[in-house]
């Protein structure tokens, strides 16, 4: 029936500056998805343990501070601890040289300064969908 | 596959309480009201839900719902009581998306093993819930919460459904709600057990506070409680507390709810099948006889034999 695509949009880290997550979390719902979001400061273990209370399709991630590479990984192996199969992406300042790193551990997709937002809604609608279906 | 083949998995882990099956279990009872059902029920042969109490919060955006309700159920945890809350956020009317933020207020209650923590879109609701909550909190009594906690969309006037939900409504307001005559209406300001005056930590609080003990001076409304709290300075919350606890104490089975309970899921749940038939319905070429044959004739097939 109405299957309605539900993500999150999570601040892990230090940094305060959430215009960019929160102009995300509105094109996202503007697209007719269901967005949490979490505010700034939170813990990879605050993000994780919402994600699954919430039973969200997609963990989209804003990251502006450079921890991205502790934080992201704590985040994957937190996720494949618990036993939940749910995809991450990431956005925000991620030097180039990292993002082959990020994938590895499990990043499915990362979003540098001036992607559209377009192809940020459609990416991210077409990774939710896979995990709905 | 048959449905019971289907949830087994989902069902067990339900039964071990465990969180992750719960949420999954809310997400399919507002997407699929067909199987819903089945599960709802199969849950409640298997073992007797759980009488929780259920309380109501609910008030005008932004005058501190989700932000009281972080300080209350803190109060909650002490005696290991185990909590569910429900949030409710619009959705969008143009583009049926939403944007969930009352969760943002309680993150330290994430972690809280004995804590549950749910955001939902009203998906099309008027009544300032969402079509499924009465589903929602058959399962959550049946996952074992003592107390069922939901909040309602920044709520108007007429956004009332409520009363007809919870066993207990609490009325958030806050100082600057306008001046007596707004306290008169009716509405909102009747459905409440009891109201809380959020943010007395403004100057305009004492006036307002006076204004609301003339009104509960009034006959009618003598048995009902006012507080005045900061949830930002933590101030005056326990009091409510007890309060409540004395409430849930003396609670009777409310029999009239609970009817009017069962015929809002029914109505619900045909509100949802007909929408959905409506959604994927040309009706282009019709006149308005025809689409409601052709409706009536889907909903029939959608829903028959049952």
């Amino acid at each position: 029936m109405d299957k309605k695509i539900r993500v999150m949009i999570a601040k892990p880290g230090l940094d305060g500056h959430d215009r960019g997550a929160k102009i995300i979390a509105r094109a996202l719902r503007d697209a007719g998805m269901e967005v949490i979001y979490t505010g700034i400061r939170r813990t990879p273990e605050e993000i994780v343990e919402a994600a699954i209370q919430e039973d969200v399709d997609l963990i989209g991630l804003s990251i502006l501070s450079g921890a991205h590479n502790i934080l992201c990984k704590k985040i994957i192996s937190l996720l494949k601890e618990r036993e939940v199969e749910m995809p991450v992406i990431l956005g925000g300042i991620i030097p180039e040289k990292d993002i082959p790193e990020l994938k590895e551990m499990g990043i499915i997709e990362v979003f540098t300064p001036g992607t559209s937002l377009n192809e940020i809604v459609e990416k991210v609608k077409s990774i939710a969908m896979a995990r709905k279906v | 596959m048959q449905w019971q083949e289907k949830y087994e998995g989902l069902i067990s882990k339900f039964k071990a309480r465990d969180k992750a099956a719960l949420a999954k279990m809310i997400s399919l009872i507002e997407d699929n009201v067909v199987d819903s059902w089945k599960i709802i029920s199969k849950l409640q042969a298997d073992s007797p839900p759980k009488n929780s109490y259920i309380i109501g919060i609910t008030g005008s955006p932004g005058v501190g719902k989700s932000t009281f309700i972080s300080k209350f159920v803190e109060l909650f945890l002490e005696s290991d009581e185990k909590i569910g809350i429900i949030l409710i956020d619009p959705s969008s009317p143009f583009s049926g998306g939403a944007f969930l933020g009352d969760r943002i207020r309680m993150f330290e209650l994430t972690k809280s093993p004995n804590v549950y923590i749910r955001s939902l879109a009203s998906r099309g609701a008027s009544g300032g819930l969402c079509n499924s909550i009465y589903d929602i909190i058959e399962v959550m009594k049946s996952f074992g919460f003592d107390k069922i906690i939901i909040e309602t969309v920044g709520a108007g006037q007429t956004e009332i459904e409520i009363f007809y939900a919870c066993d207990f409504v609490i009325l958030i307001l806050s100082p600057d709600s306008g001046d007596e005559v707004q306290i008169f209406k009716a509405g909102i300001m009747e459905i409440a057990d009891c109201y809380v005056v959020n943010k007395i930590d403004l100057p305009s609080s004492k006036k307002f506070i006076v204004q609301m003990e003339n009104f509960l001076n009034s006959e009618k409304n003598i048995q009902k409680k006012l507080f005045g709290v900061s949830s930002l300075e933590n101030k005056g919350i326990d009091k409510i507390k007890n309060w409540i606890e004395l409430q849930q104490k003396e609670a009777k089975d409310n029999a009239v709810k609970n009817e009017i309970r069962k015929k809002i899921r029914v109505k619900n749940f045909f509100i949802n099948v007909i929408e959905n038939i409506l959604i994927n319905l040309s009706t282009e070429d019709s006149d308005i006889f025809t689409l409601r044959n052709e409706v009536l004739k889907l909903l029939c097939k959608e829903i028959g034999g049952e």
